[in-house]
């Protein structure tokens, strides 16, 4: 629970107590509470709830299960709005860089995605607390750059969950763990081959933990 | 609970799909004949140029005269290249495939695909073999990031072609060769030079880098093969000249 919401939490039940005293049950029980509550949200109007969050992050990123791909890192920006009730739809933009290695090491290069989704989210923490936690899918477009080969954009998909702190009422950090599936089905471009057998690609995949400085609105 | 299954299956779904973006290679004794014939041949002309490597300098290309380091397995592109990993990668006729031969046929304008075959074979197999030896050997001396980033992709292809005939003057094979190239090489110039010539440039090759040496339809990149081969011809000097040109390059 916010710290400062305490106060108005004891004013509630202290209204309630009040209209619950015998011999005031001809004013009618409810009213007391009720005018008490229509000031709580008239003087701290979408602060202890909100309703839209954006997401700077940075953090781990890495292909995974392949030893010629080395543990990388990404950054992106998320944006997310609350739709109706707990569900909400979530905009990202999200790079990630990989360095090659193993018998690929010596190029010096990276393998470098990147990917535009867009999705709906379930938040499935109450309203209002300062641990927001959300699940979220998306699908979208995915940018391969290869070394030997034009840019190519993929279908992907994505889903993942979201570990939100508020520190105050419009800024917190928050955590996200996403597992992307990506070069699902040419857009643009070549078809995308690998470095080494010079092969056609199959399915990607990619895990990425970014922490995030993170705005309510 | 259910949060706690849902993270942990987050979690461990990677790790069930194994999913990769490279793949590794055939190894030798699982190409077909005519790969293991590739191989063979392109080992042949490694082998001879890593000789006069290690009789005129201290370096050695012996990382890649091992004919498991020899790739020549992939199908559907037409594509000769060192990339840097001790590896050389090239394309075999038989993997080009009906159209990728017959685009190669048109360049040479050879009269049958047994013709296109014999100057693709000699032209991929042999002297751009010997070319992706060249650049190994610039890997050796100089490391494969500092060549990617001190050396124009122009630069690093005309000097290792410059080489290579510099490298088949000492053998002795200079009339075979540049006879071939010559012949090889005139439709091809002849063919394009009216969308490709105003092209032929170092700046060019720079911010066009996908449309010339698309591996669907290098095209672009004969043309430039055939006049960096031109220019070769009448630059060339000693192969001890060329060699020490590249080791004397500032070291990284």
């Amino acid at each position: 629970m916010r710290l400062h919401t305490l106060p108005l939490t004891f004013l509630l039940l202290g209204a309630t107590a009040l209209a619950d005293e015998p011999g005031l049950e001809q004013h009618g029980a409810d009213e007391p509470a009720e005018s008490i509550t229509t000031k709580i949200k008239m003087t701290s109007p979408g602060r202890s709830s909100p309703r839209a969050r954006l997401e700077l992050g940075f953090g781990y990123a890495s292909l995974l299960e392949d030893p010629d791909v080395g543990d990388g890192y990404g950054g992106g920006i998320f944006f997310s709005y609350e739709l109706a009730g707990r569900i909400g739809a979530e905009l990202s933009v999200f790079v990630s860089n990989n360095p090659f290695e193993a018998e690929l090491g010596s190029i010096g290069a990276s393998f470098l995605a990147g990917n535009i989704t867009l999705g709906p989210t379930v938040r499935l923490t109450p309203k209002g607390g300062r641990f927001i936690v959300t699940a979220d899918l998306a699908l979208g477009t995915y940018l391969i750059v290869p070394l030997v080969q034009d840019k190519i954009w993929t279908l992907g998909l994505s889903g993942g969950m979201t570990l939100a702190y508020r520190f105050v009422s419009w800024f917190g950090l928050s955590l996200k763990v996403r597992y992307h599936l990506f070069n699902l089905a040419n857009i643009s471009g070549p078809e995308l081959r690998d470095l080494k057998a010079l092969t056609k690609v199959g399915v990607i995949d990619r895990m990425e933990f970014p922490v995030c400085l993170t705005f309510f609105f | 609970m259910r949060r706690v299954s849902l993270l942990t299956l987050a979690l461990l779904a990677p790790a069930a799909c194994g999913l990769t973006v490279t793949s590794d290679r055939p190894s030798y004794e699982e190409l077909d004949q005519q790969e293991k014939s590739a191989v063979d041949t392109i080992l042949g002309e490694l082998t001879r140029f890593n000789k006069q490597v290690k009789q005129r300098t201290q370096y050695n290309i012996d990382r890649i005269v091992d004919r498991e380091q020899i790739h020549v397995s992939f199908e559907g592109l037409i594509f000769s290249a060192n990339l840097g990993d001790d590896v050389v990668h090239v394309a075999t006729w038989e993997n080009l495939g009906q159209g990728k031969q017959a685009l190669t046929q048109g360049w040479f304008k050879a009269k049958t695909p047994t013709q296109a075959r014999s100057v693709y074979v000699k032209l991929f197999y042999q002297f751009l073999g010997v070319v992706q030896g060249v650049k190994q050997f610039m890997y050796q001396v100089l490391t494969p990031p500092w060549v990617f980033s001190h050396r124009s992709l122009y630069n690093q292809e005309r000097d290792a072609i410059r080489t290579a005939l510099a490298h088949y003057v000492v053998e002795g094979r200079q009339t075979e060769m540049w006879g071939f190239l010559k012949s090889a090489c005139s439709p091809v110039i002849a063919q394009h030079s009216a969308e490709w010539d105003s092209k032929f440039s170092k700046k060019y090759l720079q911010e066009h880098f996908y449309e010339v040496f698309d591996p669907d339809d290098p095209t672009g990149y004969m043309f430039f093969v055939c006049r960096w081969i031109e220019m070769g011809m009448q630059d060339a000097e000693g192969l001890n000249a060329e060699l020490n040109w590249l080791i004397d390059l500032p070291k990284p």
